[in-house]
C-alpha cells in the first residue's frame, strides 16, 4: 500500500481512504497516470518528505504528495 | 549639541527596568529628544539603543530576542515584494518587531475582492494604491522605522538597484509570473529570498540562499495553472504563512540559523497538516 496525498486543486484525484495499491516497481509517472491526474497539472511530488521525479520507483509504505503549481498571495 | 549630550540626555531620560534588566524609555520622550536635538526618528532610535536603551515599544520582545537582537533589527533593510495578502502581514509584524528599514513595492490599488483576506484593505482604501495604505499603517504602528514605497510592479530592470539597498528580500508575490525572476535575480545578488505562496487552505514557505534549491517548480507553467484562481485564498493561510515567513525573517536578521534553506514548510489547514518537506531530489 501506499499513502497519498493529493493537494490544492488536486485534491478530488486522492485515492479512496488516502491509500492505494501499485505493483512493485512502479514510479511516480505510473501512479498519477492511475489516479487520473493530467500530468501537465503536476508540478511537484515529495516521497517521504523528500522531492522526487516522475520516474523515481515507489515501494510499499511510501508516503507520497502531489502538489499542482501554487502561487497566491 | 553633540552625540555624547544626545547620549547623556537619553540615560536621564530612561528608566531602569529591574526586573528585565534593561533601560528603558518611552516612545514620545524618545521622539521629544530626536526633535530637541533635530535628529529623525529613525536615527534617534537606532543610537538609543546603540548605547543600550529599549523602547518601551519593544519590552514584550524580550527575552525572546535580546538587546543585540533589537540592535541587528533596527540597522536591517528588508525589501517586501507585494503588498498584498502576505506584504500587509508581513510589514505589519516586521514594523512591530522593530526592523529599521523596508521598502515595500506593489503597483496594485485594493479591491473588493481583496477584503477577504488583505490586512491593508479597508472599506476606505479601496481604489487607492497599496503600498500608500502599507507605508501609512507602518507609520502609524513604529514612526521609527524608514519606510519607502515603490507603487510600482518590480521587473528586471526596476528590480536590481532595490537589491543592492537591502540586506534581504520578501517574496510576497501573488501569481505565478515573477516569483521565479525575483528568486534568480535575489539569489544572483548574493541574497536570501524568503518566499511564501497560498491557495485555498493550503501553503508553504521558503527561504532560497544562494547554492541551495528553491521551490521553482511550484511556479512553472501558465499564470492561469495556479490553484489559487481557482480555490482564491483565504484569511488563515494567508496570515498563517505570512507569519512563518516573518519568524524566519526575524531569526535570519538576528543571526540565528534558518530554518527553511532547500526545503519547503508546507501546511493545509483544511485536514490540519504540516510537514517540512526537502527540496533535494531524492538519489
Amino acid at each position: 500500500m501506499i499513502e497519498v496525498k493529493c493537494f490544492a486543486t488536486l485534491s478530488g484525484y486522492a485515492p479512496p481512504g488516502g491509500q492505494i495499491d501499485l505493483p512493485a516497481g512502479q514510479d511516480v509517472a505510473q501512479l498519477i497516470k492511475k489516479l487520473g491526474i493530467p500530468e501537465e497539472e503536476v508540478k511537484i511530488v515529495f516521497v517521504n518528505g523528500k522531492k522526487a521525479t516522475l520516474d523515481t520507483k515507489l515501494k510499499d509504505k511510501d508516503r507520497v504528495g502531489i502538489f499542482p503549481a501554487v502561487g497566491g498571495g | 549639541m553633540t552625540d555624547t549630550d544626545f547620549k547623556q540626555k537619553l540615560i536621564q531620560a530612561s528608566t531602569k527596568d529591574t526586573s528585565q534588566s534593561i533601560n528603558r524609555i518611552s516612545s514620545q520622550e524618545l521622539a521629544r529628544l530626536a526633535d530637541e536635538f533635530d535628529l529623525d526618528l529613525h536615527s534617534a532610535h537606532n543610537l538609543a539603543l546603540s548605547y543600550n536603551i529599549i523602547p518601551d515599544r519593544y519590552l514584550r520582545n524580550f527575552k525572546a530576542l535580546s538587546t543585540k537582537d533589537q540592535q541587528a533589527l533596527a540597522k536591517s533593510k528588508v525589501l517586501i515584494v507585494g503588498a498584498g495578502g502576505l506584504g500587509g502581514y508581513i510589514s505589519e509584524s516586521l514594523a512591530r518587531t522593530g526592523v529599521g528599514q523596508i521598502i515595500i513595492a506593489d503597483g496594485d490599488v485594493f479591491e473588493e475582492s481583496n477584503l477577504n483576506r488583505q490586512v491593508l484593505s479597508t472599506q476606505e482604501t479601496l481604489g487607492t494604491p497599496k503600498v500608500h495604505a502599507a507605508k501609512r499603517r507602518i507609520q502609524s504602528i513604529n514612526p521609527f522605522v524608514k519606510c519607502q514605497i515603490i507603487p510600482k510592479f518590480l521587473d528586471e530592470s526596476s528590480l536590481p538597484p532595490l537589491l543592492s539597498k537591502v540586506d534581504l528580500v520578501i517574496d510576497a508575490l501573488g501569481g505565478i509570473g515573477f516569483r521565479q525572476v525575483l528568486l534568480e535575480h535575489t539569489v544572483n545578488s548574493g541574497l536570501t529570498l524568503i518566499s511564501g505562496a497560498v491557495a485555498g487552505w493550503t501553503g508553504f514557505a521558503a527561504t532560497i540562499t544562494p547554492g541551495h534549491k528553491g521551490p521553482v517548480d511550484f511556479w512553472l507553467g501558465q499564470e492561469s495553472q495556479s490553484a489559487e484562481i481557482e480555490l482564491g485564498c483565504l484569511a488563515p493561510i494567508v496570515s498563517l504563512i505570512a507569519s512563518i515567513q516573518c519568524a524566519e525573517a526575524i531569526n535570519i536578521l538576528t543571526q540565528r540559523k534558518a530554518n527553511l534553506v532547500g526545503k519547503i514548510f508546507f501546511i493545509d489547514l483544511k485536514t490540519m497538516t504540516s510537514e517540512i518537506l526537502d527540496l533535494n531530489d531524492q538519489q
